[in-house]
């Protein structure tokens, strides 16, 4: 009998094909738009966690227990710890990547050539110096739990090349005829090329142009004029960065590296890739340590405060000039999802205790509180606007339904009229609005997928490129992100709504006047 | 009634002793602390500054720092009111590194990599050299009178010794990094005693003190060692011992040059 009943109400269905049509687009469209505006919400919250700790801050950091109070180049982690710890994150099953930073803070001036008059005080007082924060980095290491570099400029080798040569002017009595020539001379042979392609091929190319340049160049009355210190400066400009690749620049001296520049700090030291700068700190024991390093790329995120204080060099390097010995400040680590990072690091911290009992795991909430709540007061705001919408959907829902049964009141008339009892009226009356409801539920949400699949891969840019909120850059491309609740809750809701406004013409059936119901029309 | 009355009167009798406590409060000061004589305050600092700074004076000093434990030895050379050139000398690893302070600014000279670096108003307060004494107290800033409003000086004492306190308020205007900075020398012949730094909080940060007095050829009672007690930091200090002082008429100008700073290789 039940299966009789089920077959009736379907076909009832379909009799009046418009009506059930019309009624069934209200219901998918409702479902589908649900469906994205949650993924919307959801993408959109991954996306400012993921921008807030993708590009510095890391999922979860690993630090000496108070050190994110009270920073110290004597709260350090060890390069054995460093070693022992990757061990540990390597097999805990969380990590999908780590790399160890250092952190350290200086005076950086850009190398030019001094005033000819060293009293002209107003001429050195042109040359600015800033404060800055050096960032020791492993980048290989470093690519797996940051975007910093993908936020690298793309590196000008021709531009580098005549500004390293520019510098040069005063000190090795080269004149810009002959940097342009040995520049476009490097450049054909393929002696300089951008970032990491391979410069093997060029080289030799690049050191005959640097012994041709500086051939015969210093006069036999300036003793501190060295042709072959000409040569070696000018072969350098057509290297790529070895730190960007990964290697140890100028392995034989402690005081010579390389150095990645954010934006504002470049634009302020009016430095470029090819110029040097010099960097002047101090060690954990208080020692002064002070170095050159060649400018090898400029970084332009969304936060300022990274453009204009933040320098990138090889940690290693810059460990040892410290007296450090390859230890580091932090361990950042990165999982799979920053969402679940307390989770994490709570798993973690047992095992890393237990290894060093005076370190700590501190998820990207506790790094940067202000930024949680932030991303909180976000996620309620909306979850106000999803129940405003909700209630709106539902309201939409349950009217159409009532008024598509309503419409029917003649024909529950007729029926009740030839003793069909109201209580299976009732119930068939249910049972077609569950069916209708959930068909299109399912077709709606089959489009909601679909759409919110599209955006997942593509994204949507909300046209503003990266901005910054509580001191963390946020990218405004923001993709949606599909979730089993999601589309329950949207197929639920819908199907509850629809339901709800079925009850109030099944109730009302028992108590209709069969004349009234025949004579509605 | 009565009991209306006998309320109000033992309000008035509550109100009356708030009074009494209030007023002798006020006047404990008066009787604990003597007031110094119109002018002392104004005295002492002119002392204090002709004493520690003059004219112009040179010489050496080593400074130890507990921190590091580490010691620095350092030549100097200081024109009033704001040029001053500092170089070390040891260890060797350091020496040749410099600062100068021309007017406001502070140049800084590192012979490892030949670069004069301007140090930027924000590093001012930032350690010298890994010592207590910070870049903005290396650099000797100008007069204090010329920063701070000096107030009345009243009596103190510093273990036997009675001493005459004057706190130092900054002018609105002036770029200096203390809330107060109060001055203690002796009441007997003004020696400097202690200089206490107070910072925005209104907490006492830093003392400087003064001991281990020697005549020097002017007549001056100068003190040979200072300590500066870092008291956000309990146990670090830097002891600044004089090894070297004269006081002079005039220094060249040319000494207070950037060339004669990156001389120091």
């Amino acid at each position: 009998m039940l299966l009789h009943l089920v077959r009736i109400c379907w076909r009832d269905l379909w009799r009046n094909r418009r009506r059930t049509l019309l009624t069934g687009v209200v219901i998918a469209f409702s479902v589908a738009v649900m469906i994205f505006s949650i993924a919307l919400g959801d993408g959109a919250h991954l996306q400012q966690i993921r921008s807030a700790t993708d590009s510095l801050l890391g999922h979860i950091q690993v630090q000496r227990q108070d050190y994110l109070e009270e920073p110290d180049l004597e709260k350090t982690i060890s390069a054995r710890e460093i070693e022992q710890l990757g061990e540990v994150l390597g097999g805990s099953g969380q990590a999908v990547g780590w790399a160890p930073r250092l952190l350290t803070g200086g005076l950086l001036s850009r190398k030019v050539p001094e005033p000819k008059d060293e009293d002209d005080t107003a001429a050195w007082a042109s040359m600015t110096s800033e404060g800055v924060v050096v960032v020791g980095i492993d980048p290989e290491a470093e690519a797996k739990v940051s975007t910093l570099a993908r936020s690298l400029v793309p590196d000008d080798p021709e531009a580098r090349c005549m500004r390293g040569c520019g510098n040069s002017l005063a000190m090795l009595y080269v004149d810009s005829a002959s940097c342009g020539s040995f520049c476009n001379k490097a450049m054909e042979a393929g002696a300089m090329v951008p970032g990491d392609g391979n410069h093997e091929g060029g080289f030799e190319a690049c050191e005959e142009a640097a012994k041709e340049l500086c051939r015969n160049r210093c006069p036999e009355d300036d003793p501190l004029c060295d042709e072959l210190e000409c040569e070696e400066k000018f072969t350098d400009y057509c290297a790529p960065a070895r730190f960007l690749q990964g290697q140890r620049p100028y392995p034989d001296n402690l005081y010579l590296g390389e150095m990645v520049l954010g934006s504002g700090l470049a634009a302020l030291l009016d430095a470029g890739v090819g110029d040097r700068v010099a960097l002047t700190t101090g060690t954990n024991d208080g020692r002064t340590f002070a170095s050159l390093y060649m400018v090898v790329g400029i970084i332009k995120t969304g936060s300022l405060d990274i453009n204009r204080s933040f320098a990138l060099t090889q940690r290693e390097k810059l460990a040892d000039g410290l007296g450090m010995g390859g230890a580091a400040t932090t361990l950042v680590v990165a999982i799979d999802n920053p969402e679940r990072s307390s989770e994490a690091a709570e798993a973690l911290a047992p095992k890393v205790e237990e290894l060093a009992p005076h370190l700590r795991v501190l998820p990207w909430q506790e790094l940067a509180p202000e930024l949680e709540a932030f991303i909180k007061l976000d996620q309620a705001s909306l979850l106000v606007m999803l129940v405003l919408f909700v209630m709106i959907v539902g309201v939409i829902v349950a009217n159409i339904i009532t008024m598509a049964v309503m419409e029917r009141t003649r024909e529950y008339g007729v029926r009740l009229a030839m003793g069909e009892p109201p209580w299976r009226i009732s119930a068939s009356l249910m049972l077609e609005t569950f069916f209708m409801t959930f068909f299109f539920s399912v077709v709606g949400g089959a489009a909601g997928l679909g759409a919110t699949w599209h955006f997942q891969t593509e994204g949507i840019d909300f046209g503003m490129g990266e901005m910054e909120a509580v001191g963390v850059v946020i990218n405004t491309v923001y993709n949606t992100q599909l979730t089993l609740y999601g589309v329950l809750f949207s197929v639920g809701t819908v199907l509850f709504f629809g339901l709800l406004g079925a009850i109030y013409p099944a109730v009302r059936i028992g108590r209709i006047s069969v004349i009234d119901a025949i004579k509605f029309v | 009634m009565l009991g209306l009355f006998a309320e109000r009167n033992k309000t008035l009798r509550w109100f009356r002793a708030v009074i009494l406590a209030v007023v002798m409060l006020h006047g404990l000061p008066a009787v604990a602390q003597e007031a110094a004589p119109p002018g002392t305050a104004g005295a002492v600092i002119d002392y204090m500054e002709n004493l520690m700074r003059g004219q112009a004076s040179e010489g050496e000093l080593e400074m130890y720092i507990k921190r590091w434990d580490r010691t620095i030895r350092m030549r100097f050379w200081e024109l009033y009111p704001d040029k001053s050139l500092v170089r070390l000398v040891a260890p060797a690893e350091d020496a040749g590194v410099g600062s100068l302070k021309l007017g406001k600014d502070l140049w800084s000279y590192n012979p490892k990599v030949d670069q004069v670096q301007k140090i930027p108003p924000s590093l001012m307060l930032d350690s010298w050299m890994g010592s207590d004494f910070t870049n903005d107290d290396i650099s000797r800033s100008s007069s204090i009178k010329l920063d701070y409003d000096v107030g009345e000086a009243i009596s103190g004492k510093v273990g036997d010794v009675k001493t005459w306190r004057v706190a130092l308020k900054p002018k609105p205007s002036s770029p200096v990094v203390w809330e107060k900075i109060v001055v203690e020398v002796a009441q007997e012949d003004k020696r400097p005693l202690r200089q206490e730094y107070y910072d925005e909080k209104g907490k006492i940060a830093r003392v400087m003190i003064f001991s281990d007095y020697k005549k020097l050829s002017d007549g001056r009672n100068y003190p040979y060692l200072w300590k500066m007690e870092n008291h956000q930091e309990p146990g670090r200090y830097t002891e600044v011992r004089v090894k070297k002082m004269e006081f002079l008429e005039s220094l060249p100008e040319k000494t207070f040059s950037i060339r004669n700073l990156k001389r120091g290789r």
